[in-house]
């Protein structure tokens, strides 16, 4: 219900979105509060940038929690117990706590107020979860066609590749729906390490609208960036909403 | 899956340790080394970025670290210092509050919806995906939603109590912390509730339907069936999502940030607010670190916990 008013007042005029509802605003609906947003706020760079972190943390989180998940699932090593402490370690610390260590650190190597550095500290706090969901993948899937494809000589890269992937594809789904949308929602990071005004995700960007960055508070312009930001989300829900219960149910849930 | 585990006995690892010696062919040799290189690109972020932090987060609250300027070693001085800031003292309280006002409602409501979309039944179905939603969505997009509908004279929230007649529809929620609290409280308990819902229905649904039937046929009542089966069976998913829920509350920051900024006055900080505030506003890494590392402990004593109860399962 919420979310539907949502969609209806982000077509009402902005002054319309701050006077009592009448039957007159039902009239004058308008796509303005969209395409102001996008003319006289540098909206689309926002959208970009949000994208751009979320694909790049989801991208990131699944080839590295394949590779390590293939890696605990199928092998026993020595240290085994060290990886999957170092791994518990990481799912257990907030990042909240670890944000002025991070922030020396990226600043050191110039990662801070970078999309990169934040790539890689979404990536980071997402792996954990991802080795998770692919160890247990990995380790539902036959070992008959894997030796095969040994025995034909291929290696272990290439059997990860041509023979597992195509098995592994719904915990791969399930590894960067949930990562897509983690950074996508995600805000402290992107709050403490982004400074410059056209670097900033969405969820940053509508709190600059609420505080009057760009002059005078517009709710229209608010509850349009809003609704944008929670196209995607409801829609990779939709479509794809077996994988995120699955991902729930491997224990994912940080806020 | 035996070897994964920490805890291997002597025995298993010793047999473990036979079988290696006598298929130490050079390709199961080359196989392990390559299980560990498989995971590197994995430990170099986390090595980096989580392990190496948390050493230097505690090197760094052992100084006074300023985000400009000179620093110098001080001991435990920053920690001594918290006993005594005011901030700090009001932040965690604030915090706890709010924990503890959340998380029954949280709960209990989550429980309710899970209870009430258990079934299969395609309008279940539509319901649990319709609950879960505002999971889906976010903390701050939600946030930014109801920043517009309280907005006092227009904001749905507030006509809507104007037309039952409990206000004249031009509340200020945010002029007081209580109302404030209060709402953001509503906001998280609508948002939280989806959430341990779906981690609910998990558990609920693994209990085979021949326990229901049978505790029918023993003359069980509706409720009694969900106090005496439901509830034994999901014991350690409500422990979970409890646990899950806490810390939840206990690092709130974006939904306070938003709709109160931490007002009126510091009213409504809470503590991931107050570590955010020392260390770029006020610019005192060194003091801004001891927090943190407060609420880094705090945090692994819970997250223990929630390990301890899942372990069980094993």
């Amino acid at each position: 219900m919420p979310l539907a008013l949502a969609v209806f007042r982000s077509v009402q005029s902005a002054s319309e979105v701050v006077a009592p509802p009448s039957v007159k605003s039902f009239q004058r609906l308008s796509l303005g509060n969209y395409i102001d947003l996008f003319t006289h706020l540098p909206f689309f760079t926002f959208l970009l940038n949000s994208l751009l972190v979320s694909i790049g943390g989801a991208l990131g989180t699944v080839v590295l929690a394949s590779l390590a998940g293939y890696g605990l699932a199928r092998f026993t090593f020595r240290g085994q117990g060290v990886v999957f402490g170092l791994l518990l370690v990481a799912l257990m610390v907030p990042f909240q706590a670890l944000l002025t260590p991070i922030y020396l650190e990226f600043n050191a190597i110039g990662l801070t107020d970078s999309r990169l550095g934040l790539v890689l500290f979404y990536v980071t706090f997402n792996l954990p979860f991802g080795v998770f969901v692919m160890r247990n993948t990995f380790a539902a899937i036959p070992k008959e066609l894997e030796e095969a494809a040994y025995m034909d000589g291929d290696t272990i890269l290439g059997t990860l590749w041509h023979v597992m992937r195509p098995m592994a594809l719904p915990g791969m789904a399930t590894t960067v729906l949930f990562t897509f949308l983690s950074c996508w929602t995600e805000f402290l990071g992107a709050f403490s390490f982004l400074t410059t005004d056209d670097k900033q995700t969405l969820p940053v960007a509508l709190l600059n609208i609420v505080q009057g960055t760009y002059g005078q508070v517009n709710f229209g312009y608010l509850i349009a960036g809003s609704v944008i930001s929670l196209i995607p989300c409801v829609a990779l829900y939709l479509a794809l909403q077996r994988y995120y219960v699955q991902g729930l149910a491997a224990g994912a849930v940080k806020n | 899956m035996s070897t994964l585990t920490r805890h291997e006995s002597t025995a298993s690892r010793s047999a473990t340790a036979t079988a290696r010696v006598r298929r130490s062919s050079p390709l199961a040799q080359r196989r392990s080394r390559t299980g560990f290189l498989l995971t590197v690109p994995a430990l170099v972020p986390v090595l980096g970025i989580v392990i190496f932090p948390i050493l230097f987060a505690i090197y760094i609250s052992l100084n006074r670290w300023p985000l400009f300027g000179d620093i110098s070693f001080i001991g435990i001085q920053n920690y001594l210092r918290l006993g005594s800031d005011p901030v700090f003292f009001q932040a965690v309280g604030f915090t706890l509050l709010y924990t503890a006002i959340v998380t029954l409602p949280v709960l209990v409501i989550g429980y309710a919806l899970a209870a009430f979309v258990r079934s299969n039944r395609r309008g279940a179905i539509l319901f649990r995906t319709l609950f879960f939603l505002p999971t889906v969505v976010g903390l701050s997009t939600l946030s930014f939603l109801y920043l517009v509908e309280l907005q006092p004279g227009s904001g749905t929230v507030n006509v809507v109590l104007k037309t039952v007649g409990l206000t004249d529809g031009n509340t200020p929620w945010f002029l007081h912390w209580q109302s404030g609290l209060l709402i953001v409280s509503a906001l998280v308990v609508w948002f939280a509730g989806g959430t341990t819902m779906m981690l609910l229905l998990g558990g609920m649904q693994a209990i085979p339907t021949e326990l229901y039937e049978a505790a029918e046929i023993d003359g069980a009542s509706r409720w009694q069936r969900e106090m005496r089966v439901t509830v034994p069976l999901v014991k350690r998913t409500i422990a979970m999502s409890l646990v899950l829920s806490i810390i939840g509350s206990f690092l709130a920051f974006q939904q306070f940030l938003i709709l109160t900024n931490g007002g009126p006055g510091s009213s409504t900080t809470t503590v991931v607010m107050r570590v955010y505030q020392e260390a770029f506003v006020n610019q005192q890494l060194g003091s801004a670190t001891a927090m943190g590392v407060v609420v880094m402990f705090a945090i692994a004593a819970l997250t223990s916990i929630q390990l301890f109860v899942l372990r069980e399962k094993d």
